[in-house]
Order: C-alpha cells, then sequence, then structure tokens
C-alpha cells in the first residue's frame, strides 16, 4: 500500500457567487510527481492555493499526511496553531518568485530556518549553502534578488522552499514569467527534484514537460478536473490533445 | 534695527532663542520617538478586519487629520484636565496632542505603505511556516520603512514649524520669545533670525532623510 500524503475531497470555491472549484477530489501519493494541466481561468491555481490554506474552500475536505486541515468546508478549518503545522509540510514556489527583496540571496534562505524551525546560524547558513551551491547560486550568496536573472530567482525560490524540509512541494507555474532559455534551467531543477523522488504538485503549461517528468497528470476545466490518470491515458483522450494543441 | 548695531542685545536674544530650544527640540524628539510606532499600530487597526475598530480608527484619523492641530492643542491642554480633575503640565498637554495629530498622519502614511507591499510577499511568509507577527516585523515592515521614507521626511519637516504652534498655550519655545522680541524691539529681525534657525534644524532633517534613503537603497523593489 502507498501512502497518501494529501487528500481532498469535494473541493468547492466560490468567488462573488461564482463557482471556481466545483466538487473536486484528488489524492497525491508519497512519491510521485503528478502536473495539472488546463486552460487559464480552469481553476488550477485556486486548486492549488486552497490545498496550501492561500485561500479557504466553501466546502470540502482536505487532509495533508494525516493531519486535517478542514473537515468540512470553510467552518471546519482546524485551529491557527495546527495550520501552521500543517502548512509547514508544504513548500510554495510562486508564479512570480516572491523572494524577499531586502535581504540577501543567503538570508532568504536562512530566515524562516532560523525563525520558524529554531535553527542556529551555522545550521541554517550551512544548509543554505548546500542548496544554494545546488541551484548553481553559491557565488550569489551576498547579492540581492533583485540583480539575479529570473531564472536564478525561481530556483532561489525553491531553495529557499527546500530549505524547510516540506514534505509535499507545490509549483505555481514555475516557469510562465521566464523566457523559454531560463524555462530549461528551471525545469532542469524540478526533474531533478522529481527524480529524487519527491511528492510535488505542479501547475504548468509546459505540455511536454508534463509528459515527461509527471508520473500522473489532472486535466482542469471549469473548475473541474476532467481527467486524471499517466501521463499516456490523459493525453489519449481528445479533450486534453485538443487543449494540448492550443498550448 | 539695534539687533545689528548692538551686541549685547544680539547676544541677549540668541540666548533667548537657545532656551526657547530647550522647548522646541524636546517635542520635536518626543513627537517623533512616540508618534512613529502609534502610527504603526494606528495603520494596523485602520487596517483590521474586525469592521467597528476600523470604523473607530478611520473616524479617529478624520477628526485628528481634519481639525487645527492648534485646536487640539488647545482642546488637550484646557478640556482634557477638566475631564480628569487635575492640571496638567504644558509640554506633557502640547507633547500628547502632537504625538495623537502625528499619529494619524503617519498612519494613513504606513497604511498606505503596507498596502503597496504585493500580497504575495505576505503568502511567502506564510508558506515558510511564519506566523502573522513574524510576516509581519522580518517581511512587511522593513519593506513598508523604505516606501514610507519620503512621505514620512515631508511629515517631519512640518514637524520642526509646527512646534512653533506651542506658544499658543504659553510654553516658552523658540517662536515664542522670537515673537517676543519682535513685539519689544519693533523689529522683525527676531522673527527672521528663529525662521533661519527652523530652517538650519530642517536642513539636518534633510540631510539625515538623504543618508538613510542611501542606506536602504541597496535593493530595488
Amino acid at each position: 500500500m502507498r501512502e497518501n500524503l494529501l487528500t481532498a475531497q469535494g473541493l468547492v470555491k466560490r468567488f462573488e457567487g461564482r463557482d471556481v472549484l466545483k466538487n473536486v477530489s484528488l489524492t497525491l501519493e508519497k512519491g510521485e510527481t503528478a502536473a495539472v494541466i488546463g486552460a487559464s481561468g480552469a481553476g488550477k491555481s485556486t486548486l492549488l492555493r486552497c490545498l496550501c490554506e492561500l485561500e479557504r474552500v466553501d466546502e470540502g475536505t482536505i487532509e495533508i499526511g494525516g493531519q486535517t486541515m478542514t473537515n468540512g468546508g470553510r467552518y471546519g478549518y482546524a485551529p491557527e496553531k495546527e495550520l501552521r503545522r500543517i502548512r509547514r509540510r508544504m513548500g510554495y514556489v510562486f508564479q512570480d518568485f516572491q523572494l524577499f527583496p531586502h535581504f540577501s540571496v543567503l538570508r532568504n534562505v536562512t530566515e524562516a530556518q532560523r525563525c520558524v524551525l529554531g535553527r542556529s546560524r551555522k545550521e541554517a547558513e550551512e544548509k543554505a549553502r548546500a542548496l544554494l551551491d545546488r541551484m548553481a547560486l553559491s557565488d550569489k550568496a551576498d547579492t540581492y534578488p533583485c540583480f539575479l536573472s529570473g531564472g536564478q530567482r525561481q530556483r532561489l525560490a525553491i531553495a529557499r522552499m527546500l530549505a524547510m524540509d516540506p514534505d509535499i512541494l507545490c509549483f505555481d507555474e514555475p516557469t510562465s514569467a521566464l523566457d523559454p532559455q531560463l524555462t530549461k534551467e528551471v525545469l532542469q531543477v524540478i526533474r531533478s527534484l522529481a527524480e529524487e523522488g519527491r511528492t510535488m504538485l505542479i501547475i504548468t503549461h509546459e505540455m511536454a514537460f508534463a509528459r515527461e517528468a509527471a508520473g500522473r497528470i489532472f486535466y482542469m476545466a471549469d473548475g473541474r478536473i476532467l481527467r486524471e490518470g499517466t501521463p499516456e491515458d490523459v493525453f489519449a483522450d481528445p479533450r486534453v490533445r485538443a487543449f494540448a494543441q492550443t498550448e | 534695527m539695534k539687533y545689528l548695531t548692538d551686541s549685547q542685545a544680539f547676544f541677549g536674544l540668541m540666548n533667548q532663542l537657545w532656551m526657547g530650544l530647550s522647548v522646541t527640540l524636546p517635542l520635536f524628539f518626543y513627537t517623533l520617538i512616540f508618534s512613529l510606532p502609534l502610527g504603526v499600530a494606528v495603520a494596523l487597526l485602520r487596517m483590521s478586519r474586525f469592521r467597528p475598530v476600523a470604523f473607530v480608527t478611520r473616524i479617529y484619523i478624520l477628526v485628528l487629520r481634519g481639525t487645527p492641530l492648534i485646536l487640539q492643542i488647545f482642546a488637550i491642554y484646557f478640556l482634557l484636565p477638566k475631564l480628569l480633575g487635575h492640571s496638567m503640565d504644558r509640554m506633557f498637554s502640547a507633547s500628547l496632542a502632537f504625538v495623537l495629530n502625528y499619529a494619524a498622519y503617519f498612519a494613513e502614511i504606513f497604511r498606505g505603505g503596507l498596502e503597496s507591499v504585493p500580497r504575495g510577499q505576505r503568502e511567502a511568509g506564510k508558506m515558510l511556516g511564519m506566523s502573522r507577527t513574524q510576516v509581519f516585523f522580518r517581511i512587511l515592515l522593513p519593506q513598508m520603512a523604505k516606501r514610507c521614507l519620503l512621505p514620512v521626511s515631508n511629515e517631519v519637516v512640518t514637524l520642526v514649524k509646527d512646534t512653533a504652534l506651542v506658544t499658543a498655550i504659553a510654553l516658552c519655545d523658540m517662536y515664542y520669545y522670537a515673537k517676543r522680541a519682535t513685539s519689544a524691539s519693533g523689529s522683525l529681525l527676531p522673527l527672521f533670525i528663529a525662521g533661519a534657525l527652523y530652517l538650519l534644524m530642517n536642513t539636518l532633517v534633510e540631510v539625515a532623510f538623504n543618508r538613510l534613503n542611501r542606506r536602504l537603497d541597496y535593493y530595488r523593489g
């Protein structure tokens, strides 16, 4: 039996009376890489944001690693203290990076380690330097995010997330703010994380990448998951094929 | 023109203005030290999602920005003792009025600054497991400070000049002495000298803010 790290059932999310998520259910197994694809406005980002409690669902249940985030929609959420603990298991990479501009590259990676995990400066910096090294950013440690290229910024955001040792890595269109060359750089990094057996949920418009790097694909349209399965199965679906051609 | 020809009169005047500074400067620094943090607190209350709190804070800001500071000084110096049943020190009353008034202005500047920090910054902190307090002090406040520096410098320059208002409750600040010397001698020179000293103080304020601005220039965004 494989372990489910994430279980979401019957998610409904409304924005100003409009249903953005219409009864969405999904599970994520430990160690699998899942990609969410679909047209803009299909609800992909909202889904991911709900799973990380950046938005709250109106209906449905979410469970992360056996801990209940909400057991019944908007009013079923766990207390903030517990939510913080649950959220700590999730890592999140934003489309537009959201690095901390007033901190050096190194401090972007150490800050939360120190103030959230209580690691010592030495411990946090060692971890940060190892991650920066992996992201080919070691020579940038003392500069500031505004002096980095887009690809470097996104790799720094990934390092910042990994420093917290999350169980589930969430990527919200990590390459859509990047040009093709920089996209390649960042996808390479994400691929290497997948090969390590990390549990990942990636929203992407890169069909080739989804097909090749993800073990499972969710195809969303109009607030629902219309199709899920292996890349072969999902891309065999004529609806998905029609959509993929427009990308 | 006796102040230009009679050196004793000139130094006598300078001595008085100097004494006046012992009111002007503490008033300036008290106001700055207390109204800046109070302004942050008021900004947060103004942004509270709990409607009544936001509403009351909004009224506070409206009244303090919407009525003359000199009236507020009178109100606190003359009315508050009646309500409390005991008299209040002039300096304390004046400082209190200034702190409350400037906090209202600072609050709106800070609110603008906080709202201009992208929402994603808060979310990034949240997703790294930071508490709301940690996000505020480590992520939002430093970025807000940079964004607010120049509007705040405007207020501080105004504050230097506003201190002259306390003459109205007979506090012997620099302006009080200058005005008295002008009345006694019929010469405008004491007031102009005081004006030059206010300008000098504001030159220092300007230099300080320019330095601060340069120090915060190590990053963009």
